[in-house]
Protein backbone atom coordinates (compact mmCIF):
# COMPACT_ATOMS: atom_id res chain seq x y z
CA UNK A 1 0.00 0.00 0.00
CA UNK A 2 1.31 3.36 -0.87
CA UNK A 3 1.97 5.99 1.74
CA UNK A 4 -0.78 8.12 0.20
CA UNK A 5 -3.45 5.51 0.90
CA UNK A 6 -2.26 5.04 4.47
CA UNK A 7 -2.26 8.81 4.90
CA UNK A 8 -5.79 9.09 3.58
CA UNK A 9 -6.95 6.19 5.75
CA UNK A 10 -5.36 7.80 8.82
CA UNK A 11 -7.09 11.09 8.04
CA UNK A 12 -10.45 9.34 7.64
CA UNK A 13 -9.88 7.35 10.83
CA UNK A 14 -9.09 10.52 12.73
CA UNK A 15 -12.18 12.26 11.38
CA UNK A 16 -14.34 9.27 12.27
CA UNK A 17 -12.95 9.23 15.81
CA UNK A 18 -13.55 12.92 16.20
CA UNK A 19 -17.16 12.53 15.08
CA UNK A 20 -17.87 10.89 18.45
CA UNK A 21 -16.94 14.08 20.25
CA UNK A 22 -19.95 16.39 20.65
CA UNK A 23 -19.79 19.80 19.03
CA UNK A 24 -18.10 22.70 20.79
CA UNK A 25 -21.43 24.47 21.22
CA UNK A 26 -23.03 21.40 22.74
CA UNK A 27 -20.11 20.94 25.12
CA UNK A 28 -20.17 24.58 26.18
CA UNK A 29 -23.55 23.90 27.75
CA UNK A 30 -22.16 20.99 29.73
CA UNK A 31 -18.99 22.52 31.14
CA UNK A 32 -18.08 25.73 32.86
CA UNK A 33 -14.41 26.54 33.18
CA UNK A 34 -13.20 27.40 36.64
CA UNK A 35 -11.91 30.85 37.42
CA UNK A 36 -8.43 29.53 38.09
CA UNK A 37 -8.34 28.03 34.60
CA UNK A 38 -9.47 31.27 32.99
CA UNK A 39 -6.85 33.10 34.98
CA UNK A 40 -4.13 30.68 33.90
CA UNK A 41 -5.17 31.00 30.27
CA UNK A 42 -5.12 34.75 30.56
CA UNK A 43 -1.55 34.53 31.84
CA UNK A 44 -0.72 32.23 28.95
CA UNK A 45 -2.02 34.75 26.44
CA UNK A 46 0.23 37.36 27.95
CA UNK A 47 3.08 34.83 28.08
CA UNK A 48 2.91 33.94 24.39
CA UNK A 49 2.69 37.59 23.56
CA UNK A 50 5.70 38.73 25.50
CA UNK A 51 7.96 36.02 24.14
CA UNK A 52 10.00 34.28 26.71
CA UNK A 53 12.77 31.82 26.30
CA UNK A 54 12.31 28.42 27.79
CA UNK A 55 15.53 26.88 29.06
CA UNK A 56 14.78 23.50 30.53
CA UNK A 57 11.55 24.78 31.99
CA UNK A 58 13.03 28.03 33.33
CA UNK A 59 11.36 30.98 31.69
CA UNK A 60 13.50 33.98 30.96
CA UNK A 61 12.45 37.20 29.33
CA UNK A 62 13.94 38.07 25.97
CA UNK A 63 15.72 41.07 27.43
CA UNK A 64 17.47 38.95 30.06
CA UNK A 65 18.79 36.58 27.41
CA UNK A 66 19.96 39.52 25.31
CA UNK A 67 21.97 41.02 28.17
CA UNK A 68 23.41 37.62 29.02
CA UNK A 69 24.43 36.89 25.42
CA UNK A 70 26.02 40.30 24.92
CA UNK A 71 27.99 40.00 28.13
CA UNK A 72 29.05 36.43 27.35
CA UNK A 73 30.08 37.30 23.79
CA UNK A 74 32.13 40.34 24.76
CA UNK A 75 33.82 38.51 27.61
CA UNK A 76 34.65 35.60 25.32
CA UNK A 77 36.17 37.96 22.73
CA UNK A 78 38.21 39.68 25.42
CA UNK A 79 39.43 36.37 26.83
CA UNK A 80 40.44 35.00 23.43
CA UNK A 81 42.09 38.23 22.34
CA UNK A 82 44.07 38.52 25.59
CA UNK A 83 45.29 34.98 25.13
CA UNK A 84 46.23 35.46 21.46
CA UNK A 85 47.45 39.06 21.66
CA UNK A 86 45.06 40.61 19.15
CA UNK A 87 45.20 44.41 18.89
CA UNK A 88 42.67 46.49 20.83
CA UNK A 89 41.35 48.04 17.60
CA UNK A 90 40.50 44.60 16.21
CA UNK A 91 38.86 43.57 19.49
CA UNK A 92 36.58 46.60 19.34
CA UNK A 93 35.70 45.81 15.74
CA UNK A 94 34.82 42.18 16.52
CA UNK A 95 32.78 43.20 19.59
CA UNK A 96 30.84 45.79 17.57
CA UNK A 97 30.01 43.40 14.76
CA UNK A 98 29.01 40.65 17.20
CA UNK A 99 26.86 43.04 19.23
CA UNK A 100 25.10 44.24 16.09
CA UNK A 101 24.36 40.67 14.99
CA UNK A 102 22.96 39.74 18.41
CA UNK A 103 20.88 42.93 18.58
CA UNK A 104 19.44 42.36 15.11
CA UNK A 105 18.41 38.86 16.12
CA UNK A 106 16.58 40.20 19.16
CA UNK A 107 15.00 43.24 17.52
CA UNK A 108 11.20 43.35 17.89
CA UNK A 109 9.58 41.82 14.85
CA UNK A 110 7.13 43.77 12.77
CA UNK A 111 3.72 42.54 11.84
CA UNK A 112 2.51 42.54 8.28
CA UNK A 113 0.91 45.92 8.77
CA UNK A 114 4.23 47.29 10.02
CA UNK A 115 3.21 47.58 13.64
CA UNK A 116 5.52 46.40 16.41
CA UNK A 117 4.62 43.78 19.00
CA UNK A 118 5.34 46.28 21.74
CA UNK A 119 2.39 48.47 20.90
CA UNK A 120 -0.45 48.85 23.33
CA UNK A 121 -3.03 47.10 21.19
CA UNK A 122 -1.14 43.86 21.40
CA UNK A 123 -2.60 40.44 21.65
CA UNK A 124 -3.01 40.52 25.41
CA UNK A 125 -4.47 44.00 25.39
CA UNK A 126 -6.81 43.42 22.51
CA UNK A 127 -7.97 40.17 24.03
CA UNK A 128 -8.84 41.93 27.23
CA UNK A 129 -10.54 44.72 25.40
CA UNK A 130 -12.61 42.41 23.27
CA UNK A 131 -13.83 40.28 26.13
CA UNK A 132 -16.06 41.41 28.90
CA UNK A 133 -15.28 40.63 32.51
CA UNK A 134 -16.43 37.39 34.04
CA UNK A 135 -13.64 36.93 36.50
CA UNK A 136 -11.78 39.21 38.86
CA UNK A 137 -8.20 38.51 39.68
CA UNK A 138 -7.26 39.77 43.09
CA UNK A 139 -4.38 37.34 43.51
CA UNK A 140 -1.80 40.05 43.08
CA UNK A 141 -0.08 38.09 40.31
CA UNK A 142 0.69 40.45 37.46
CA UNK A 143 -2.48 42.46 38.02
CA UNK A 144 -2.12 44.74 35.06
CA UNK A 145 -4.31 43.61 32.17
CA UNK A 146 -2.65 46.15 29.89
CA UNK A 147 1.05 45.36 30.16
CA UNK A 148 2.37 48.03 27.83
CA UNK A 149 0.28 50.95 28.92
CA UNK A 150 1.79 53.94 30.69
CA UNK A 151 -0.48 55.01 33.52
CA UNK A 152 -1.11 58.63 34.49
CA UNK A 153 -0.09 59.47 38.05
CA UNK A 154 -3.16 59.91 40.18
CA UNK A 155 -4.18 59.60 43.82
CA UNK A 156 -7.46 57.85 44.48
CA UNK A 157 -10.19 59.95 46.06
CA UNK A 158 -12.51 57.98 48.30
CA UNK A 159 -15.82 59.58 47.44
CA UNK A 160 -19.08 57.69 47.37
CA UNK A 161 -20.50 59.18 44.16
CA UNK A 162 -24.10 58.05 44.58
CA UNK A 163 -26.35 56.17 46.93
CA UNK A 164 -28.80 54.30 44.69
CA UNK A 165 -32.47 54.65 45.48
CA UNK A 166 -33.67 52.28 48.26
CA UNK A 167 -30.07 51.31 49.10
CA UNK A 168 -27.85 52.28 52.02
CA UNK A 169 -24.10 51.92 52.47
CA UNK A 170 -23.18 48.69 54.21
CA UNK A 171 -19.40 48.46 53.70
CA UNK A 172 -16.81 50.97 52.64
CA UNK A 173 -13.47 49.28 51.86
CA UNK A 174 -10.44 51.38 50.98
CA UNK A 175 -6.90 50.59 49.90
CA UNK A 176 -4.19 52.63 48.17
CA UNK A 177 -5.60 52.03 44.72
CA UNK A 178 -9.09 50.62 45.29
CA UNK A 179 -12.32 51.86 46.73
CA UNK A 180 -15.16 49.35 47.13
CA UNK A 181 -18.57 50.29 48.43
CA UNK A 182 -21.26 47.73 49.13
CA UNK A 183 -24.85 48.91 49.28
CA UNK A 184 -27.81 46.93 50.57
CA UNK A 185 -31.53 47.58 50.28
CA UNK A 186 -34.27 46.65 52.79
CA UNK A 187 -35.01 43.45 50.89
CA UNK A 188 -31.39 42.36 51.45
CA UNK A 189 -30.26 42.77 47.84
CA UNK A 190 -26.74 44.06 47.38
CA UNK A 191 -25.15 46.43 44.89
CA UNK A 192 -21.39 46.83 44.69
CA UNK A 193 -19.48 49.80 43.34
CA UNK A 194 -15.74 49.46 42.76
CA UNK A 195 -13.28 52.09 41.65
CA UNK A 196 -9.65 51.28 40.94
CA UNK A 197 -6.70 53.19 39.61
CA UNK A 198 -5.93 51.87 36.14
CA UNK A 199 -2.53 50.55 37.17
CA UNK A 200 -4.36 48.10 39.43
CA UNK A 201 -7.28 47.43 37.13
CA UNK A 202 -8.73 43.97 37.62
CA UNK A 203 -7.91 41.21 35.23
CA UNK A 204 -11.00 40.39 33.23
CA UNK A 205 -11.96 37.72 30.79
CA UNK A 206 -15.17 36.17 29.60
CA UNK A 207 -16.44 32.91 28.30
CA UNK A 208 -18.22 33.95 25.08
CA UNK A 209 -20.22 30.73 25.03
CA UNK A 210 -21.59 31.18 28.52
CA UNK A 211 -21.97 34.94 28.69
CA UNK A 212 -23.22 37.45 26.18
CA UNK A 213 -21.38 40.69 26.64
CA UNK A 214 -22.47 44.00 25.21
CA UNK A 215 -20.06 46.83 24.52
CA UNK A 216 -21.31 50.41 24.62
CA UNK A 217 -20.34 53.96 25.50
CA UNK A 218 -21.17 55.13 29.00
CA UNK A 219 -20.69 58.84 29.75
CA UNK A 220 -18.13 58.93 26.95
CA UNK A 221 -16.20 55.88 28.21
CA UNK A 222 -15.78 52.42 26.72
CA UNK A 223 -18.03 50.12 28.74
CA UNK A 224 -19.02 46.48 28.85
CA UNK A 225 -22.19 45.01 30.28
CA UNK A 226 -22.98 41.35 30.83
CA UNK A 227 -25.18 39.16 32.96
CA UNK A 228 -23.81 36.22 34.88
CA UNK A 229 -25.15 34.08 37.73
CA UNK A 230 -28.24 36.26 38.10
CA UNK A 231 -26.25 39.48 38.41
CA UNK A 232 -25.76 42.33 36.00
CA UNK A 233 -22.20 43.64 35.65
CA UNK A 234 -21.10 46.93 34.12
CA UNK A 235 -17.45 47.79 33.76
CA UNK A 236 -16.07 51.00 32.30
CA UNK A 237 -12.97 53.16 32.30
CA UNK A 238 -12.26 56.86 32.39
CA UNK A 239 -8.81 58.37 31.98
CA UNK A 240 -7.58 57.34 35.43
CA UNK A 241 -9.94 54.69 36.79
CA UNK A 242 -11.60 51.42 36.17
CA UNK A 243 -15.18 51.52 37.46
CA UNK A 244 -17.24 48.46 38.15
CA UNK A 245 -20.83 48.10 39.23
CA UNK A 246 -22.68 44.86 39.80
CA UNK A 247 -25.94 43.85 41.39
CA UNK A 248 -29.06 41.75 40.95
CA UNK A 249 -30.82 44.81 39.50
CA UNK A 250 -31.95 44.69 35.91
CA UNK A 251 -29.64 45.95 33.21
CA UNK A 252 -31.68 49.13 32.67
CA UNK A 253 -31.79 49.99 36.37
CA UNK A 254 -28.07 49.39 36.83
CA UNK A 255 -27.35 51.38 33.69
CA UNK A 256 -29.25 54.35 35.11
CA UNK A 257 -27.20 54.09 38.31
CA UNK A 258 -23.96 53.83 36.34
CA UNK A 259 -24.82 56.94 34.30
CA UNK A 260 -24.98 58.99 37.49
CA UNK A 261 -21.41 58.14 38.46
CA UNK A 262 -19.07 60.96 37.40
CA UNK A 263 -16.04 60.16 35.22
CA UNK A 264 -12.79 62.06 34.70
CA UNK A 265 -11.19 62.90 31.37
CA UNK A 266 -8.86 65.73 32.35
CA UNK B 1 18.48 22.16 21.52
CA UNK B 2 18.31 23.39 25.08
CA UNK B 3 17.31 26.89 24.15
CA UNK B 4 14.51 27.77 21.83
CA UNK B 5 12.31 30.73 21.35
CA UNK B 6 8.65 30.54 22.07
CA UNK B 7 7.35 32.67 19.30
CA UNK B 8 4.02 33.83 18.13
CA UNK B 9 5.57 36.57 16.10
CA UNK B 10 2.79 38.34 14.34
CA UNK B 11 -0.58 39.68 15.35
CA UNK B 12 -1.97 37.18 12.86
CA UNK B 13 -0.49 34.27 14.80
CA UNK B 14 -1.60 35.64 18.11
CA UNK B 15 -5.13 36.09 16.81
CA UNK B 16 -5.02 32.57 15.45
CA UNK B 17 -3.98 31.25 18.83
CA UNK B 18 -6.89 33.09 20.38
CA UNK B 19 -9.24 31.66 17.74
CA UNK B 20 -7.94 28.20 18.47
CA UNK B 21 -8.68 28.70 22.14
CA UNK B 22 -12.21 29.90 21.51
CA UNK B 23 -12.86 27.20 18.94
CA UNK B 24 -11.61 24.09 20.74
CA UNK B 25 -11.30 24.56 24.48
CA UNK B 26 -14.50 22.68 25.33
CA UNK B 27 -13.57 19.88 22.95
CA UNK B 28 -10.20 19.72 24.67
CA UNK B 29 -11.78 19.76 28.11
CA UNK B 30 -14.17 16.98 27.10
CA UNK B 31 -11.27 14.91 25.73
CA UNK B 32 -9.13 15.39 28.84
CA UNK B 33 -12.06 14.86 31.19
CA UNK B 34 -13.02 11.59 29.54
CA UNK B 35 -9.55 10.29 30.46
CA UNK B 36 -8.95 11.93 33.82
CA UNK B 37 -12.54 11.96 35.12
CA UNK B 38 -11.80 15.11 37.07
CA UNK B 39 -12.52 18.56 35.74
CA UNK B 40 -9.77 20.25 37.73
CA UNK B 41 -7.14 17.92 36.33
CA UNK B 42 -8.71 18.12 32.88
CA UNK B 43 -8.38 21.91 32.97
CA UNK B 44 -4.70 21.54 33.86
CA UNK B 45 -4.32 19.19 30.91
CA UNK B 46 -6.02 21.67 28.56
CA UNK B 47 -3.71 24.43 29.78
CA UNK B 48 -0.62 22.27 29.27
CA UNK B 49 -1.90 21.27 25.84
CA UNK B 50 -2.24 24.93 24.86
CA UNK B 51 1.35 25.55 25.93
CA UNK B 52 2.52 22.66 23.78
CA UNK B 53 0.45 23.90 20.87
CA UNK B 54 1.91 27.40 21.24
CA UNK B 55 5.38 25.94 21.08
CA UNK B 56 4.51 24.06 17.89
CA UNK B 57 2.23 26.64 16.39
CA UNK B 58 3.79 26.43 12.95
CA UNK B 59 1.92 23.21 12.27
CA UNK B 60 -1.50 24.79 12.70
CA UNK B 61 -3.16 25.47 9.38
CA UNK B 62 -6.77 26.50 9.04
CA UNK B 63 -8.27 26.73 12.54
CA UNK B 64 -11.57 25.23 11.42
CA UNK B 65 -10.15 22.30 9.48
CA UNK B 66 -10.66 18.72 10.73
CA UNK B 67 -6.88 18.28 10.72
CA UNK B 68 -6.50 21.08 13.25
CA UNK B 69 -9.28 19.63 15.36
CA UNK B 70 -7.54 16.27 15.24
CA UNK B 71 -4.24 17.88 16.12
CA UNK B 72 -5.55 19.58 19.26
CA UNK B 73 -7.42 16.45 20.34
CA UNK B 74 -4.31 14.29 19.88
CA UNK B 75 -2.18 16.72 21.88
CA UNK B 76 -4.79 17.00 24.65
CA UNK B 77 -5.23 13.24 24.80
CA UNK B 78 -1.49 12.78 25.07
CA UNK B 79 -1.17 15.32 27.88
CA UNK B 80 -4.15 13.83 29.74
CA UNK B 81 -2.84 10.27 29.37
CA UNK B 82 0.59 11.32 30.60
CA UNK B 83 -1.04 12.93 33.65
CA UNK B 84 -3.23 9.89 34.21
CA UNK B 85 -0.29 7.49 34.01
CA UNK B 86 1.81 9.65 36.32
CA UNK B 87 -1.04 9.74 38.82
CA UNK B 88 -1.53 6.01 38.76
CA UNK B 89 2.20 5.34 38.78
CA UNK B 90 2.02 3.69 35.37
CA UNK B 91 5.19 3.68 33.33
CA UNK B 92 4.74 3.19 29.61
CA UNK B 93 7.37 0.90 28.19
CA UNK B 94 7.67 0.20 24.53
CA UNK B 95 5.80 -2.98 23.76
CA UNK B 96 8.47 -5.25 22.33
CA UNK B 97 5.94 -8.03 21.95
CA UNK B 98 4.15 -5.98 19.38
CA UNK B 99 7.19 -6.43 17.20
CA UNK B 100 7.38 -10.16 17.82
CA UNK B 101 3.78 -10.77 16.90
CA UNK B 102 4.25 -9.23 13.54
CA UNK B 103 4.51 -11.73 10.82
CA UNK B 104 7.68 -11.72 8.85
CA UNK B 105 5.88 -10.68 5.75
CA UNK B 106 6.39 -7.14 4.62
CA UNK B 107 3.69 -4.79 5.97
CA UNK B 108 3.45 -3.03 2.64
CA UNK B 109 2.47 -6.29 0.93
CA UNK B 110 -0.43 -6.81 3.30
CA UNK B 111 -1.69 -3.27 2.97
CA UNK B 112 -1.73 -3.62 -0.75
CA UNK B 113 -4.23 -6.48 -0.61
CA UNK B 114 -6.92 -5.36 1.78
CA UNK B 115 -9.95 -3.12 1.57
CA UNK B 116 -9.74 0.55 2.39
CA UNK B 117 -12.57 0.57 4.95
CA UNK B 118 -10.88 -2.16 6.93
CA UNK B 119 -7.72 -0.12 7.14
CA UNK B 120 -9.68 2.84 8.54
CA UNK B 121 -11.40 0.64 11.14
CA UNK B 122 -8.16 -0.98 12.18
CA UNK B 123 -6.39 2.35 12.52
CA UNK B 124 -9.15 3.47 14.89
CA UNK B 125 -8.69 0.36 17.01
CA UNK B 126 -4.90 0.76 17.26
CA UNK B 127 -3.42 1.46 20.71
CA UNK B 128 -3.33 5.17 21.34
CA UNK B 129 0.47 5.40 21.50
CA UNK B 130 0.75 4.22 17.90
CA UNK B 131 -2.30 6.03 16.65
CA UNK B 132 -1.28 9.46 17.88
CA UNK B 133 2.11 9.43 16.16
CA UNK B 134 0.47 8.07 13.02
CA UNK B 135 -2.04 10.90 12.99
CA UNK B 136 0.58 13.55 13.62
CA UNK B 137 3.09 12.21 11.10
CA UNK B 138 0.69 11.22 8.36
CA UNK B 139 -2.28 13.56 8.69
CA UNK B 140 -0.62 16.64 10.10
CA UNK B 141 2.55 15.95 8.10
CA UNK B 142 4.82 16.50 11.05
CA UNK B 143 8.42 15.38 11.08
CA UNK B 144 9.62 12.84 13.66
CA UNK B 145 11.55 15.59 15.43
CA UNK B 146 8.48 17.85 15.62
CA UNK B 147 6.34 15.04 17.01
CA UNK B 148 8.96 14.24 19.60
CA UNK B 149 8.98 17.87 20.73
CA UNK B 150 5.21 18.05 20.79
CA UNK B 151 4.68 14.83 22.73
CA UNK B 152 7.81 15.20 24.87
CA UNK B 153 9.17 11.88 23.64
CA UNK B 154 12.62 10.92 22.35
CA UNK B 155 12.86 10.93 18.55
CA UNK B 156 13.79 7.26 18.56
CA UNK B 157 10.60 6.40 20.46
CA UNK B 158 8.46 8.29 17.97
CA UNK B 159 10.19 6.55 15.10
CA UNK B 160 9.69 3.13 16.68
CA UNK B 161 6.06 3.83 17.48
CA UNK B 162 5.42 4.80 13.91
CA UNK B 163 7.06 1.68 12.57
CA UNK B 164 5.38 -0.57 15.11
CA UNK B 165 2.04 1.06 14.52
CA UNK B 166 2.26 0.17 10.86
CA UNK B 167 3.37 -3.36 11.61
CA UNK B 168 0.71 -3.95 14.27
CA UNK B 169 -1.85 -2.61 11.84
CA UNK B 170 -0.64 -4.97 9.13
CA UNK B 171 -0.66 -7.91 11.50
CA UNK B 172 -4.16 -7.21 12.76
CA UNK B 173 -5.56 -6.87 9.32
CA UNK B 174 -4.08 -10.18 8.36
CA UNK B 175 -5.33 -11.88 11.54
CA UNK B 176 -8.86 -10.60 11.02
CA UNK B 177 -8.98 -12.60 7.85
CA UNK B 178 -10.12 -9.59 5.96
CA UNK B 179 -11.20 -10.30 2.45
CA UNK B 180 -8.48 -9.23 0.22
CA UNK B 181 -9.27 -7.23 -2.84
Amino acid sequence: MSKDILKKAAADAMEKELSYIPSEKELSGQYTFSESFLQKMESLFRYVDRTYMDIRGILLKREHILVFLLAAFNLAVLAVSTATGIKWRDIRFICSIGTLIILSFFAPKKDKDGSSRQQEEDFGGSYMRRHAPAMIDTSGVDPSPYPYRRYPRKELEYIIPIVPQDYSVEKDIRSASTHIVEFRDIAGRSLTYEKRLLKDAVLVTVDPYAVKAEEFILNGCDAICFEKDGETHILWEDKYHQLYLHSADSKDTLMQTAEKIPVEFV
Amino acid sequence: MLIYLLLLDTAEERNKFEQLYNRYRYTMLYTANSILQDQGLAEDAVHDAFIRIAKNFGKIGDVDSPHTRGFVVVVTKNVALTMYNRQKGIVITEDESAMNHVADSNADDIFSRISYESIVQQIISLPNIYKEVMYLCLVNEMKIKQVSQLLHLPEETVKKRLQRGRKVLAERLEKEGITYE
